[in-house]
Parts: C-alpha cells; structure tokens; sequence
C-alpha cells in the first residue's frame, strides 16, 4: 500500500464523519426485538455492515433518463467494510500462535498466493472464516445458516433442541453445529472440522482440533455476530475475533453461479496486499 | 451523446465523492498494475458468468487488423448486479462494439481489470479505481477522452 495525497487524506475525513454521523443515526435498540416461540427471531437476511451509507439503496439500479446506470462503489465500500479512502490495512492481531508455530504462520502468509486453501480454490472457506450467516431461516427444532459466498452457497443446519453433536458424520469445512439459547443469545458450538481451511488470511492455519463458538444476539434490526476460536494443539489459549453488527437488509439471496478461478495462472508475485 | 455523457459523468461523479476503490477477493497488484488503466474498443465475443469473478472477453483489432481477444475481468456476480451489470445486459452485447477501461496484467498477457465500460447504447458503468492509479482519468473517463 502506498502514501495517499493531503487532498486524499482530508476527502478520507470528511467521509468518515460523514459516515460516523450516519452510524450514530442508526443506533441499534431503537426498535423492539421481534421474538419467535419465546426467542429473539433471528429470521431474515443480515448484512455486515453497521450504519446505513446515505446515498446507497435508495439508487442502487437506477437508471438516468439518459440510460446511464447508477453504479455506486458504495455497494463495494458496504461489501467490504472498507473506507471511503482506503487505508493502510492495519495490522491484525494474531491468533495466539504456539511459539514453535510462528515460523509457519509467518511461511504460509508469505506464499499466501499459493498456500491459502480459500483463494482460487473455489472450497469452502470454513468456520469462521465464511463470516456471520448471509440468511438465517428459524424454526422450532433447528435454526439454517445461509451463506452466499464468492466460492458458492453453503448452509450450515443447527440443532436448537437439545440434539447432540452428530458424531457419525465426517471432518468438514464447515464442520458440525449444535446450538442452545443462553438468554437472548443463540449460542453454536462447532467442531469436527477438517484442516483444509484457514482462520483468515495472512496463514492463519489451524488443525482438526478446531472448536469455534458463536455468539448470535439480536437488538432491534441489528445483529451481533461474535466468535471465539479453540484450537489447543496450535494455540495456546482461546481466541475471540472481533464482533460483527449486522444490519437486517430486504435483499434476497440467489443463486450462486459456478466457480472458476482463472487468476491464478496470471500470478507475478506473492503479493497479497 | 457527448452531451448526454457530460450529464451523466457529472451526476455519477457527484455521488462518487466518497467512492471506495474496489479491491478483489484475492491480489490486486500481483496481477494488475493499478496505475495506469489502458482503454479497449473491441466486440463483445465471450462472457464467462462465474464466480469468484467475471470474466468478458473482447475482440480487439489493431491497425493492421490483426484481432487480439482480450480478457476483461470483473467481480463476483453479485458485486456486479450491484454496479448495474447483469448476465442479461452483457449477453445482449454479444457482437457489439464495446469500450472499456481497464488495469492491465502484469504478465503482459491480454487481460485488464475492468475500471470502466462503455455499452453500445451509450450507457456505462464504472466499477472499480485504485488508489494507485494516476492516469488522471478520475472515476469515469470523461467524454472527450471517448473518439
């Protein structure tokens, strides 16, 4: 990433107050948590972004009377969390890493390109990778994960009625839930992955020894994703993420098309910033 | 038309004050240079609608009529949807004139990411403008830079 302009740097400003006013505007809690048999009613289709981006939805599509399509990088800014001015990304913080497993992390992210087993696989990205559901579907017995991701549609069915983990079935990229309501909170515990995916990028490797736990709680039209990883044979002690609000959006999910990747071949570097 | 551009170039800029570059699922700069984007005028010969990206190919004839394809590439489906690009609007340029701005490969083989594309009927999308580039195009080249 490299150095931006003083007329970049105060465009980046003036945005983020822009957007910080209209994150302020739409605080959560302000309307009342719809409830279904007794529970916070996950139902809908979430979105992870927090705050509503002012010129965004009320133009998405439209067309101007001289034909020109309204195409608002916006809806990439709202997709992707990003600034309005992009940053430099900022260093995330590592999972705490056995200290002989540092070497690794650090080789694997150095030949992200090639070692990632999300990108230009077309797999599974894995939990948590895959990041809060897209849909949820809620129903008395059980509660659906519904994803759209850029490698497919995946779904992940959740037992909420006191059902065991299913201890039959084999390893898996998004590997087996089980979930229980603490509170207002639905609780989903994972495990029984496979090693074939990432915690995130930058190499962030894990075994089959994977636990995830999931925190879902509902405010108003928000929700809050929250996700703590346990891995003992690679980490030395539990490791939280940072949490997720998600807005409740009217869009609907489609059908994800094939997946192909045709990048890779192009590839001049390890370059993945 | 120049005069339809104009007006559209204005009111897409105005809402692009706080345009966000695109930046894909996977490496940008291993792949792309993002500084300066080239400019294809060629037919419409292929379309791949696939994820994690699009990819729309290009017959492009130089002056001594030699045809390259080139290869556009864009972003996932959905992304795409959400820029105004569907399946349907890009099928139905099959064999049509197009123009687009693009970010050219590294490897000097005939791809670009798309930055912006002009339809046959006037109308056009812009998708994408990295931080990078300093072509001083601006989000959407401006209608005097189409000939």
């Amino acid at each position: 990433m490299r150095g931006f302009d003083s007329k970049s740097l105060a465009l980046a400003a003036v945005c983020v107050m822009l957007l910080g006013a209209a994150a302020v505007a739409q605080q959560p809690g302000t309307t009342p948590t719809p409830r279904l048999n007794g529970h916070p009613n996950l139902n809908g289709v979430w979105y992870p972004y927090a705050g509503h981006l002012a010129p965004d939805s009320s133009k998405k599509g439209e067309t101007l009377q001289d034909g020109s399509i309204i195409a608002s990088y916006a809806y990439e800014r709202r997709y992707n969390q990003q600034p309005a001015v992009q940053a430099p990304r900022p260093a995330r913080a590592l999972p705490p890493y056995k200290p002989e497993l540092l070497a690794k992390v650090k080789d694997l992210s150095d030949r992200q390109t090639e070692a990632d087993p999300y990108t230009y696989s077309c797999k599974p990205p894995g939990v948590p990778r895959i990041g809060p559901p897209h849909q949820i579907v809620q129903g008395d017995r059980e509660v659906a994960f519904i994803y759209s991701d850029v490698n497919g549609n995946y779904w992940r069915i959740i037992p909420t009625d006191g059902r065991p983990h299913n201890t039959e079935s084999d390893a898996s990229y998004l590997g087996d839930s089980v979930g229980k309501w603490a509170g207002d909170t639905l609780v989903v515990d994972v495990n029984n992955f496979n090693d074939d995916t990432w915690l995130g990028r930058d190499g962030f490797f894990h075994s089959t020894a994977l636990h995830v736990t999931e925190r879902l709680t509902r405010r108003g039209d928000t929700l809050t994703y929250e996700v703590t990883v346990e891995d003992p044979k690679v980490l030395t002690a539990p490791w939280t993420l940072q949490s997720r609000s998600l807005e409740l959006s009217d869009e609907r999910l489609e059908e994800a098309p094939p997946c192909r990747d045709l990048d890779r071949p192009h590839l001049t570097n390890g370059d993945h910033h | 038309m120049t005069k339809k551009l104009r007006q559209a170039s204005m009111t897409i800029g105005a809402l692009f004050v706080c345009a966000a570059p695109l930046v894909a699922h996977h490496s940008f700069a291993a792949e792309f240079d993002g500084y300066k984007p080239i400019e294809l005028r060629g037919t419409m010969s292929k379309v791949e609608w696939i994820n994690p990206h699009i990819h729309l190919f290009l017959d492009v004839k130089d002056a001594q009529g030699k045809v390259t394809t080139w290869e556009v590439e864009g972003g996932p489906t959905r992304h795409m949807r959400d820029a105004g690009v569907t399946k349907a609007s890009v099928d139905a340029t099959f064999g049509q004139n197009m123009q687009v701005w693009g970010y050219p490969a590294r490897n000097g083989s005939p791809r670009v990411f798309l930055k912006t594309m002009f339809f046959p009927d006037g109308h056009y999308i812009a998708y994408s403008n990295q931080p990078t580039d300093n072509s001083g195009l601006g989000e959407i080249p401006r209608p005097a830079q189409r000939r």
